[in-house]
């Protein structure tokens, strides 16, 4: 007893020795924060989940696990594809309609993401590998622009690409009545629609991945194998393919997460089985018409928290703020880089041609709808082009208030991003005590809670207080954008913190100033570069925020943010579609200069900071 | 040192730049609460003046145009209303805000079901306003048999503010395109001629819980055709269609020509008319009903004049203008409105409304529609939306088998009423089926216990799953 009571007092003592009172606010404030705006509506999700008419049970969990709407205990209904022969006046068509099979809520969920990340690696895997170990020539102006889809703004996107692929789309408008190349029409639409969009946004995360592990492969290790008599596969089998693992398995996990997490991409395709995806269903299915929070939702949202936590706990060792400082030191070879024979590079450039032209429909398709005056389904190009869609921006009722309201939130969660942000990788680089490891564990942990939980979890917590969505819609949304936009900033912050040397801190110290003082007038100086390129992407991430966005928004549209008023154009509002993309090509050209702006900032430090 | 100089200098102006965008954003969102309702250019509020809130299903458009041209009218300088705030949630959560908000004074917009929930809940209080009272007489008691006011024990609870009838928007080039006939009525809509393309899906229309102007389509489908046959029409329509969450995402559908038809309430036939040129709504001849879109005076409200006296305004000729702007097109409450200039420049709405009021409507049961509403709200939500592949599947076996000549006509509509009636299933050792009566019985269970819902749906699901996976195996081969 009196050791266990011996032990606290020194572990406190210690505490106050490491800390001071610039400490103790950094430390209280994160955790105040993380604690009402993530912990609390979290854990409520998990309890409220575990009610059934007012008891405690684990009904609403046999109910999910035994109905064949979430697990295919029925068979998979459904069928992959279906071709349809019709007759109109212009004579047989022919259709082949792809869909997907439904698997059931939670397994729809799991195939989706899990296709999106192998497809998403597959393209990343030999795009990384093409353009870390060869030379030809542009290839840093291709590398560049096959990152474009990281441009990405919610809906408007997918918008832009289900103008290209359904039946009467652009693609078939081209290849089968203009061109007639093409003796059938293919729709893309429900679970496989899902798959190829999320492949084609998410690939550049893999590729980023892939490409900084390779190129920080130890060249001597290759050529020890190579002077051993290793080559061509064998080598590659052997020995880059393990050493590039790591890469590999960051990206992976991060685009299995962002995937299975993904509301925007879906509710695109809605009205067909890609509603039978957990988020989706999720947003659907919280309230019932007469407004009681329904507890099969819930649970359904516990389920899809456990699936992310489990692939957190495994992606922690890449994404943990000290292997992100290490991944960031490394670099320091020259790696192996041969130039491409002449016929070879034009292969090269006919493979990434392709991908960009296909990973760039959605922003062709955005940026068509954008300055488009008229484009009947059908019709290869719009009727005329026109500038009315972004003076609308400025006329069209609520559009500028949501703009403004977007700004407003952004900017005030990226002040509060910024302080608590700094805050915390301070503590965790600079105080060595034991438990700190769980403070990096909790700001890198939004990364693995998916929106529509927080969104649901801040409902369940906050609608009968003060901060009730119902009355305001402000408070919710910049502690959501805080807290879900706070590891962008927080990783930056913190990488800088790593690179910039002890010593300075500590002679300042030495000869008599405070912790606090130096922290102001030595650290931060000195880290501003990465607080502030941090800043930027944390303020365009939460201005492109969707899942707390549109909920909130959807309980309080006067207060409603821009995602909200794009959502509420294109499915709730009239002839809003362009308008809605003129928006979106606005969002796209503001990430365009955060992100080349934070690069510019950053320089080489930049590589893994973007993505996420 | 020089370094050092430059270093403090970027911290400065860091910190200014900080403080700017933390002040300037409080000072915009100060402004926005204080102002709400606007386009971003709200002006500061005179301390004393009164401040209408209003909930509404109304979009932003309305909201806008509504404060613009309220506030320059005598009624709110009468009542020194000095602006309208509009808060707009979705249906579910109506009952949530007004009592979280505490002092909304209005309710406008959402159909008659919704103000029908409030009465319900006890949130609507009766207008006693002579004056409005008045105005509100110059309005008929019904059109084409829908009652334009709510009198419960005489008191006024709610009065229509427009009208709205219910029939379905066509994509006139999709429809060509597709090689697909005009459809004219529900059961056109429900034909094989629409099968042809499955399981490509050429109609929209949303799940009921999640509309209730297709909620009202629903019940006015049932009462036309009756129970059993009604839900062999409103089957046939979802298989040959698809659901979305919402009648507004029904009508994007059909806009961007992702499908033919979307089943939907009429304003926004006519807003696609003008906005998207070869859309055009269709009012089935003889099938469909008028409906009123209330306005009412809440409990919570703290200024019961100054609602009553907005109330007036939008019954009035002036405030009825607001219907007829080209971006709103909703058929107003009353004709001489028309005869205004501004109404005079909108012959088109003039033309529709008249065709509104010339439809022989069905007569339609007000009080019926209500008692089952719940319960046909999760039944069409499980049974045809939910399992709407199986669903899919089973008619196209069932119109493949037909077209091929290998089951007669009769066959068909033997096989299409199986499709279609309302569905058995085994409860408690105890065989049950969704009639009419058994609709009412749990009407009120459903409307209460989230726990009901999910028990139904889930047995309704399965037992409609059996029942499409027989039929496909009934007519395969």
């Amino acid at each position: 007893m009196s050791s266990l009571t011996a032990r606290i007092v020194k572990e406190v003592n210690e505490l106050r020795w490491h800390f001071d009172a610039l400490n103790w606010v950094q430390l209280l404030s994160v955790l105040t924060v993380f604690t009402f705006f993530l912990i609390l509506p979290v854990l409520t999700i998990v309890q409220s989940s575990f009610i059934y008419n007012g008891k405690i049970s684990l009904y609403w969990f046999q109910h999910i696990l035994q109905d064949p709407l979430y697990l295919p205990w029925k068979g998979v209904e459904g069928r992959f594809f279906d071709i349809i022969e019709y007759s109109t006046q212009q004579g047989k068509q022919v259709l082949i309609f792809v869909e997907g099979l439904d698997f059931g809520i939670i397994l729809n969920s799991l195939f989706v993401a899990s296709m999106t990340t192998i497809f998403s690696t597959l393209i990343g895997f030999v795009l990384a590998f093409i353009f870390a170990r060869y030379k030809f020539f542009g290839d840093e102006i291709l590398r560049i622009a096959l990152l474009a889809p990281l441009l990405s703004t919610p809906f408007v996107g997918a918008i832009g690409i289900k103008k290209m692929i359904t039946s009467e789309g652009v693609l078939n408008t081209l290849f089968v009545d203009l061109l007639r190349v093409m003796p059938f029409r293919i729709e893309v639409t429900g679970i496989s629609a899902v798959i190829l969009v999320q492949t084609l946004l998410f690939y550049p995360i893999t590729f980023l991945n892939i490409y900084t592990s390779i190129i920080n492969i130890d060249p001597s290790l290759e050529e020890q194998a190579e002077n051993m008599g290793a080559s061509g596969f064998y080598l590659f089998r052997t020995v880059t393919l393990p050493l590039s693992l790591p890469g590999i398995e960051a990206g992976a996990l991060l685009v299995f997460i962002l995937s299975i997490e993904d509301l925007g991409t879906p509710i695109v395709f809605r009205g067909s089985n890609a509603d039978k995806l957990m988020p989706v269903y999720i947003f659907r299915n919280m309230f019932t018409p007469t407004g009681s929070i329904k507890g099969d939702a819930t649970a359904l949202s516990l389920i899809l928290l456990l699936i992310s936590a489990t692939i957190f706990v495994v992606l922690r060792r890449y994404i943990s703020l000290r292997r992100y400082a290490m991944l960031t030191k490394g670099g320091i070879w020259r790696p192996r880089r041969k130039k491409l024979r002449f016929s070879v590079s034009v292969f090269v450039y006919i493979i990434c041609i392709f991908i960009l032209l296909v990973a760039l429909l959605p922003h062709i398709g955005v940026l068509l709808l954008a300055f488009a005056g008229e484009w009947p389904s059908g019709q290869l190009l719009p009727t005329y082009y026109t500038l009315r869609n972004f003076y609308k921006l400025f006329t069209e009722p609520g559009v500028l208030r949501s703009i403004i309201n977007s700004v407003v939130y952004a900017s005030v969660a990226t002040v509060l991003i910024i302080v608590l942000g700094v805050s915390a990788a301070y503590l965790v680089s600079r105080v060595k005590v034991r438990g700190m490891e769980l403070l990096d564990t909790l700001v890198t942990l939004p990364i693995a809670i998916p929106g529509i939980i927080i969104a649901t979890g801040f409902f369940l917590v906050y609608l009968t207080t003060p901060l009730s969505p119902l009355i305001w819609g402000a408070p919710l949304l910049i502690m959501s954008y805080t807290v879900r936009k706070f590891p962008f900033t927080v990783r930056a912050v913190f990488a800088g913190l790593e690179q910039v040397d002890k010593s300075l801190e500590e002679s300042a110290i030495n000869i008599g100033a405070s912790r606090t003082r130096v922290f102001f007038t030595i650290t931060l100086p000195l880290i501003f570069i990465n607080i502030l390129a941090g800043g930027m992407l944390s303020f365009i991430y939460s201005m492109s925020e969707v899942s707390t966005g549109i909920v909130i928004g959807d309980a309080n549209h006067n207060d409603a943010p821009m995602t909200w008023k794009m959502y509420d154009m294109l499915f709730k509002g009239f002839g809003g579609t362009f308008v809605a993309a003129a928006m979106g090509v606005m969002l796209m050209l503001l990430q365009f200069i955060m992100i080349v702006g934070s690069n510019l900032l950053l320089r080489k430090r930049a590589v893994a900071l973007i993505g996420i | 040192m020089i370094r050092r100089g430059v270093s403090r200098l970027v911290v400065i102006g860091a910190i200014i730049i900080v403080l700017a965008i933390v002040a300037g954003g409080l000072w915009v969102y100060y402004s926005s609460s204080q102002g709400g309702g606007g386009g971003g250019t709200e002006t500061t509020t005179p301390a004393k003046g009164i401040v209408l809130k209003i909930i509404t299903r109304h979009p932003s458009t309305i909201w806008i145009l509504t404060k613009e041209h309220f506030l320059k009218s005598d009624i709110a300088k009468k009542y020194n209303i000095v602006d309208l705030k509009f808060l707009g949630p979705a249906p579910v959560l109506w009952i949530d805000t007004i009592n979280r908000v505490g002092d909304i004074d209005v309710a406008w917009g959402g159909g008659p079901t919704l103000f029908d929930q409030l009465i319900k809940s006890d949130l609507l209080e009766p207008i006693t306003d002579p004056d409005t009272l008045k105005t509100i007489s110059e309005i008929p008691d019904s059109v084409g048999g829908s009652p334009l006011k709510r009198v419960i024990d005489g008191k006024m609870y709610w009065v229509a503010a427009a009208i709205a009838s219910f029939g379905f928007i066509v994509n006139g080039p999709v429809l060509k395109k597709l090689g697909l006939p005009e459809p004219k009525t529900w059961e056109d809509l429900a034909s094989v001629d629409f099968a042809k393309l499955l399981p490509k899906p050429v109609i929209a229309y949303a799940r009921p819980t999640t509309s209730t102007s297709h909620t009202r389509i629903y019940e006015i489908i049932l009462q036309k055709f009756g129970w059993d046959k009604g839900w062999e029409i409103i089957t046939r329509i979802a298989a040959n269609g698809k659901p979305f969450d919402g009648s507004v995402e029904a009508l994007t559908a059909v806009e961007t020509g992702d499908t033919a038809v979307s089943i939907g309430i009429d304003f926004y036939g006519y807003t696609a008319q003008i906005e998207y040129p070869g859309n055009y709504y269709v009012l089935p001849y003889n099938e469909s009903i008028i409906n009123g879109d209330p306005i009412a005076m809440l409990k919570t409200s703290k200024h019961k004049e100054a609602a009553q006296a907005f109330i007036r305004w939008v019954v009035s000729v002036e405030g009825q203008k607001i219907w007829l702007d080209k971006r709103v097109n909703r058929l107003p409450v009353r004709e001489d409105v028309f005869q205004t200039p501004e109404g005079k420049q909108r012959p088109d709405l003039y033309k529709s409304y008249k065709d509104a009021l010339n439809n022989i409507g069905i007569p339609f049961n007000d009080s019926l529609a209500l008692q089952i509403e719940f319960s046909m709200r999760y039944y069409f939500d499980a049974v045809l939306a939910d399992v709407h592949d199986d669903l899919v599947q089973a008619w196209k076996a069932i119109v493949d088998a037909y077209t091929s000549g290998r089951i007669t006509q009769e066959e068909f509509e033997h096989w299409a009423y199986e499709l279609g009636k309302p569905l058995s299933w085994e409860e408690n050792g105890e065989v049950k089926t969704f009639t009419l009566q058994f609709a009412m019985q749990i009407n009120e269970q459903l409307y209460k216990s989230a726990e009901a819902q999910s028990h139904y749906q889930q047995l309704w699901r399965e037992a409609a799953r059996e029942r499409y996976r027989s039929i496909v195996q009934a007519l395969s081969g």
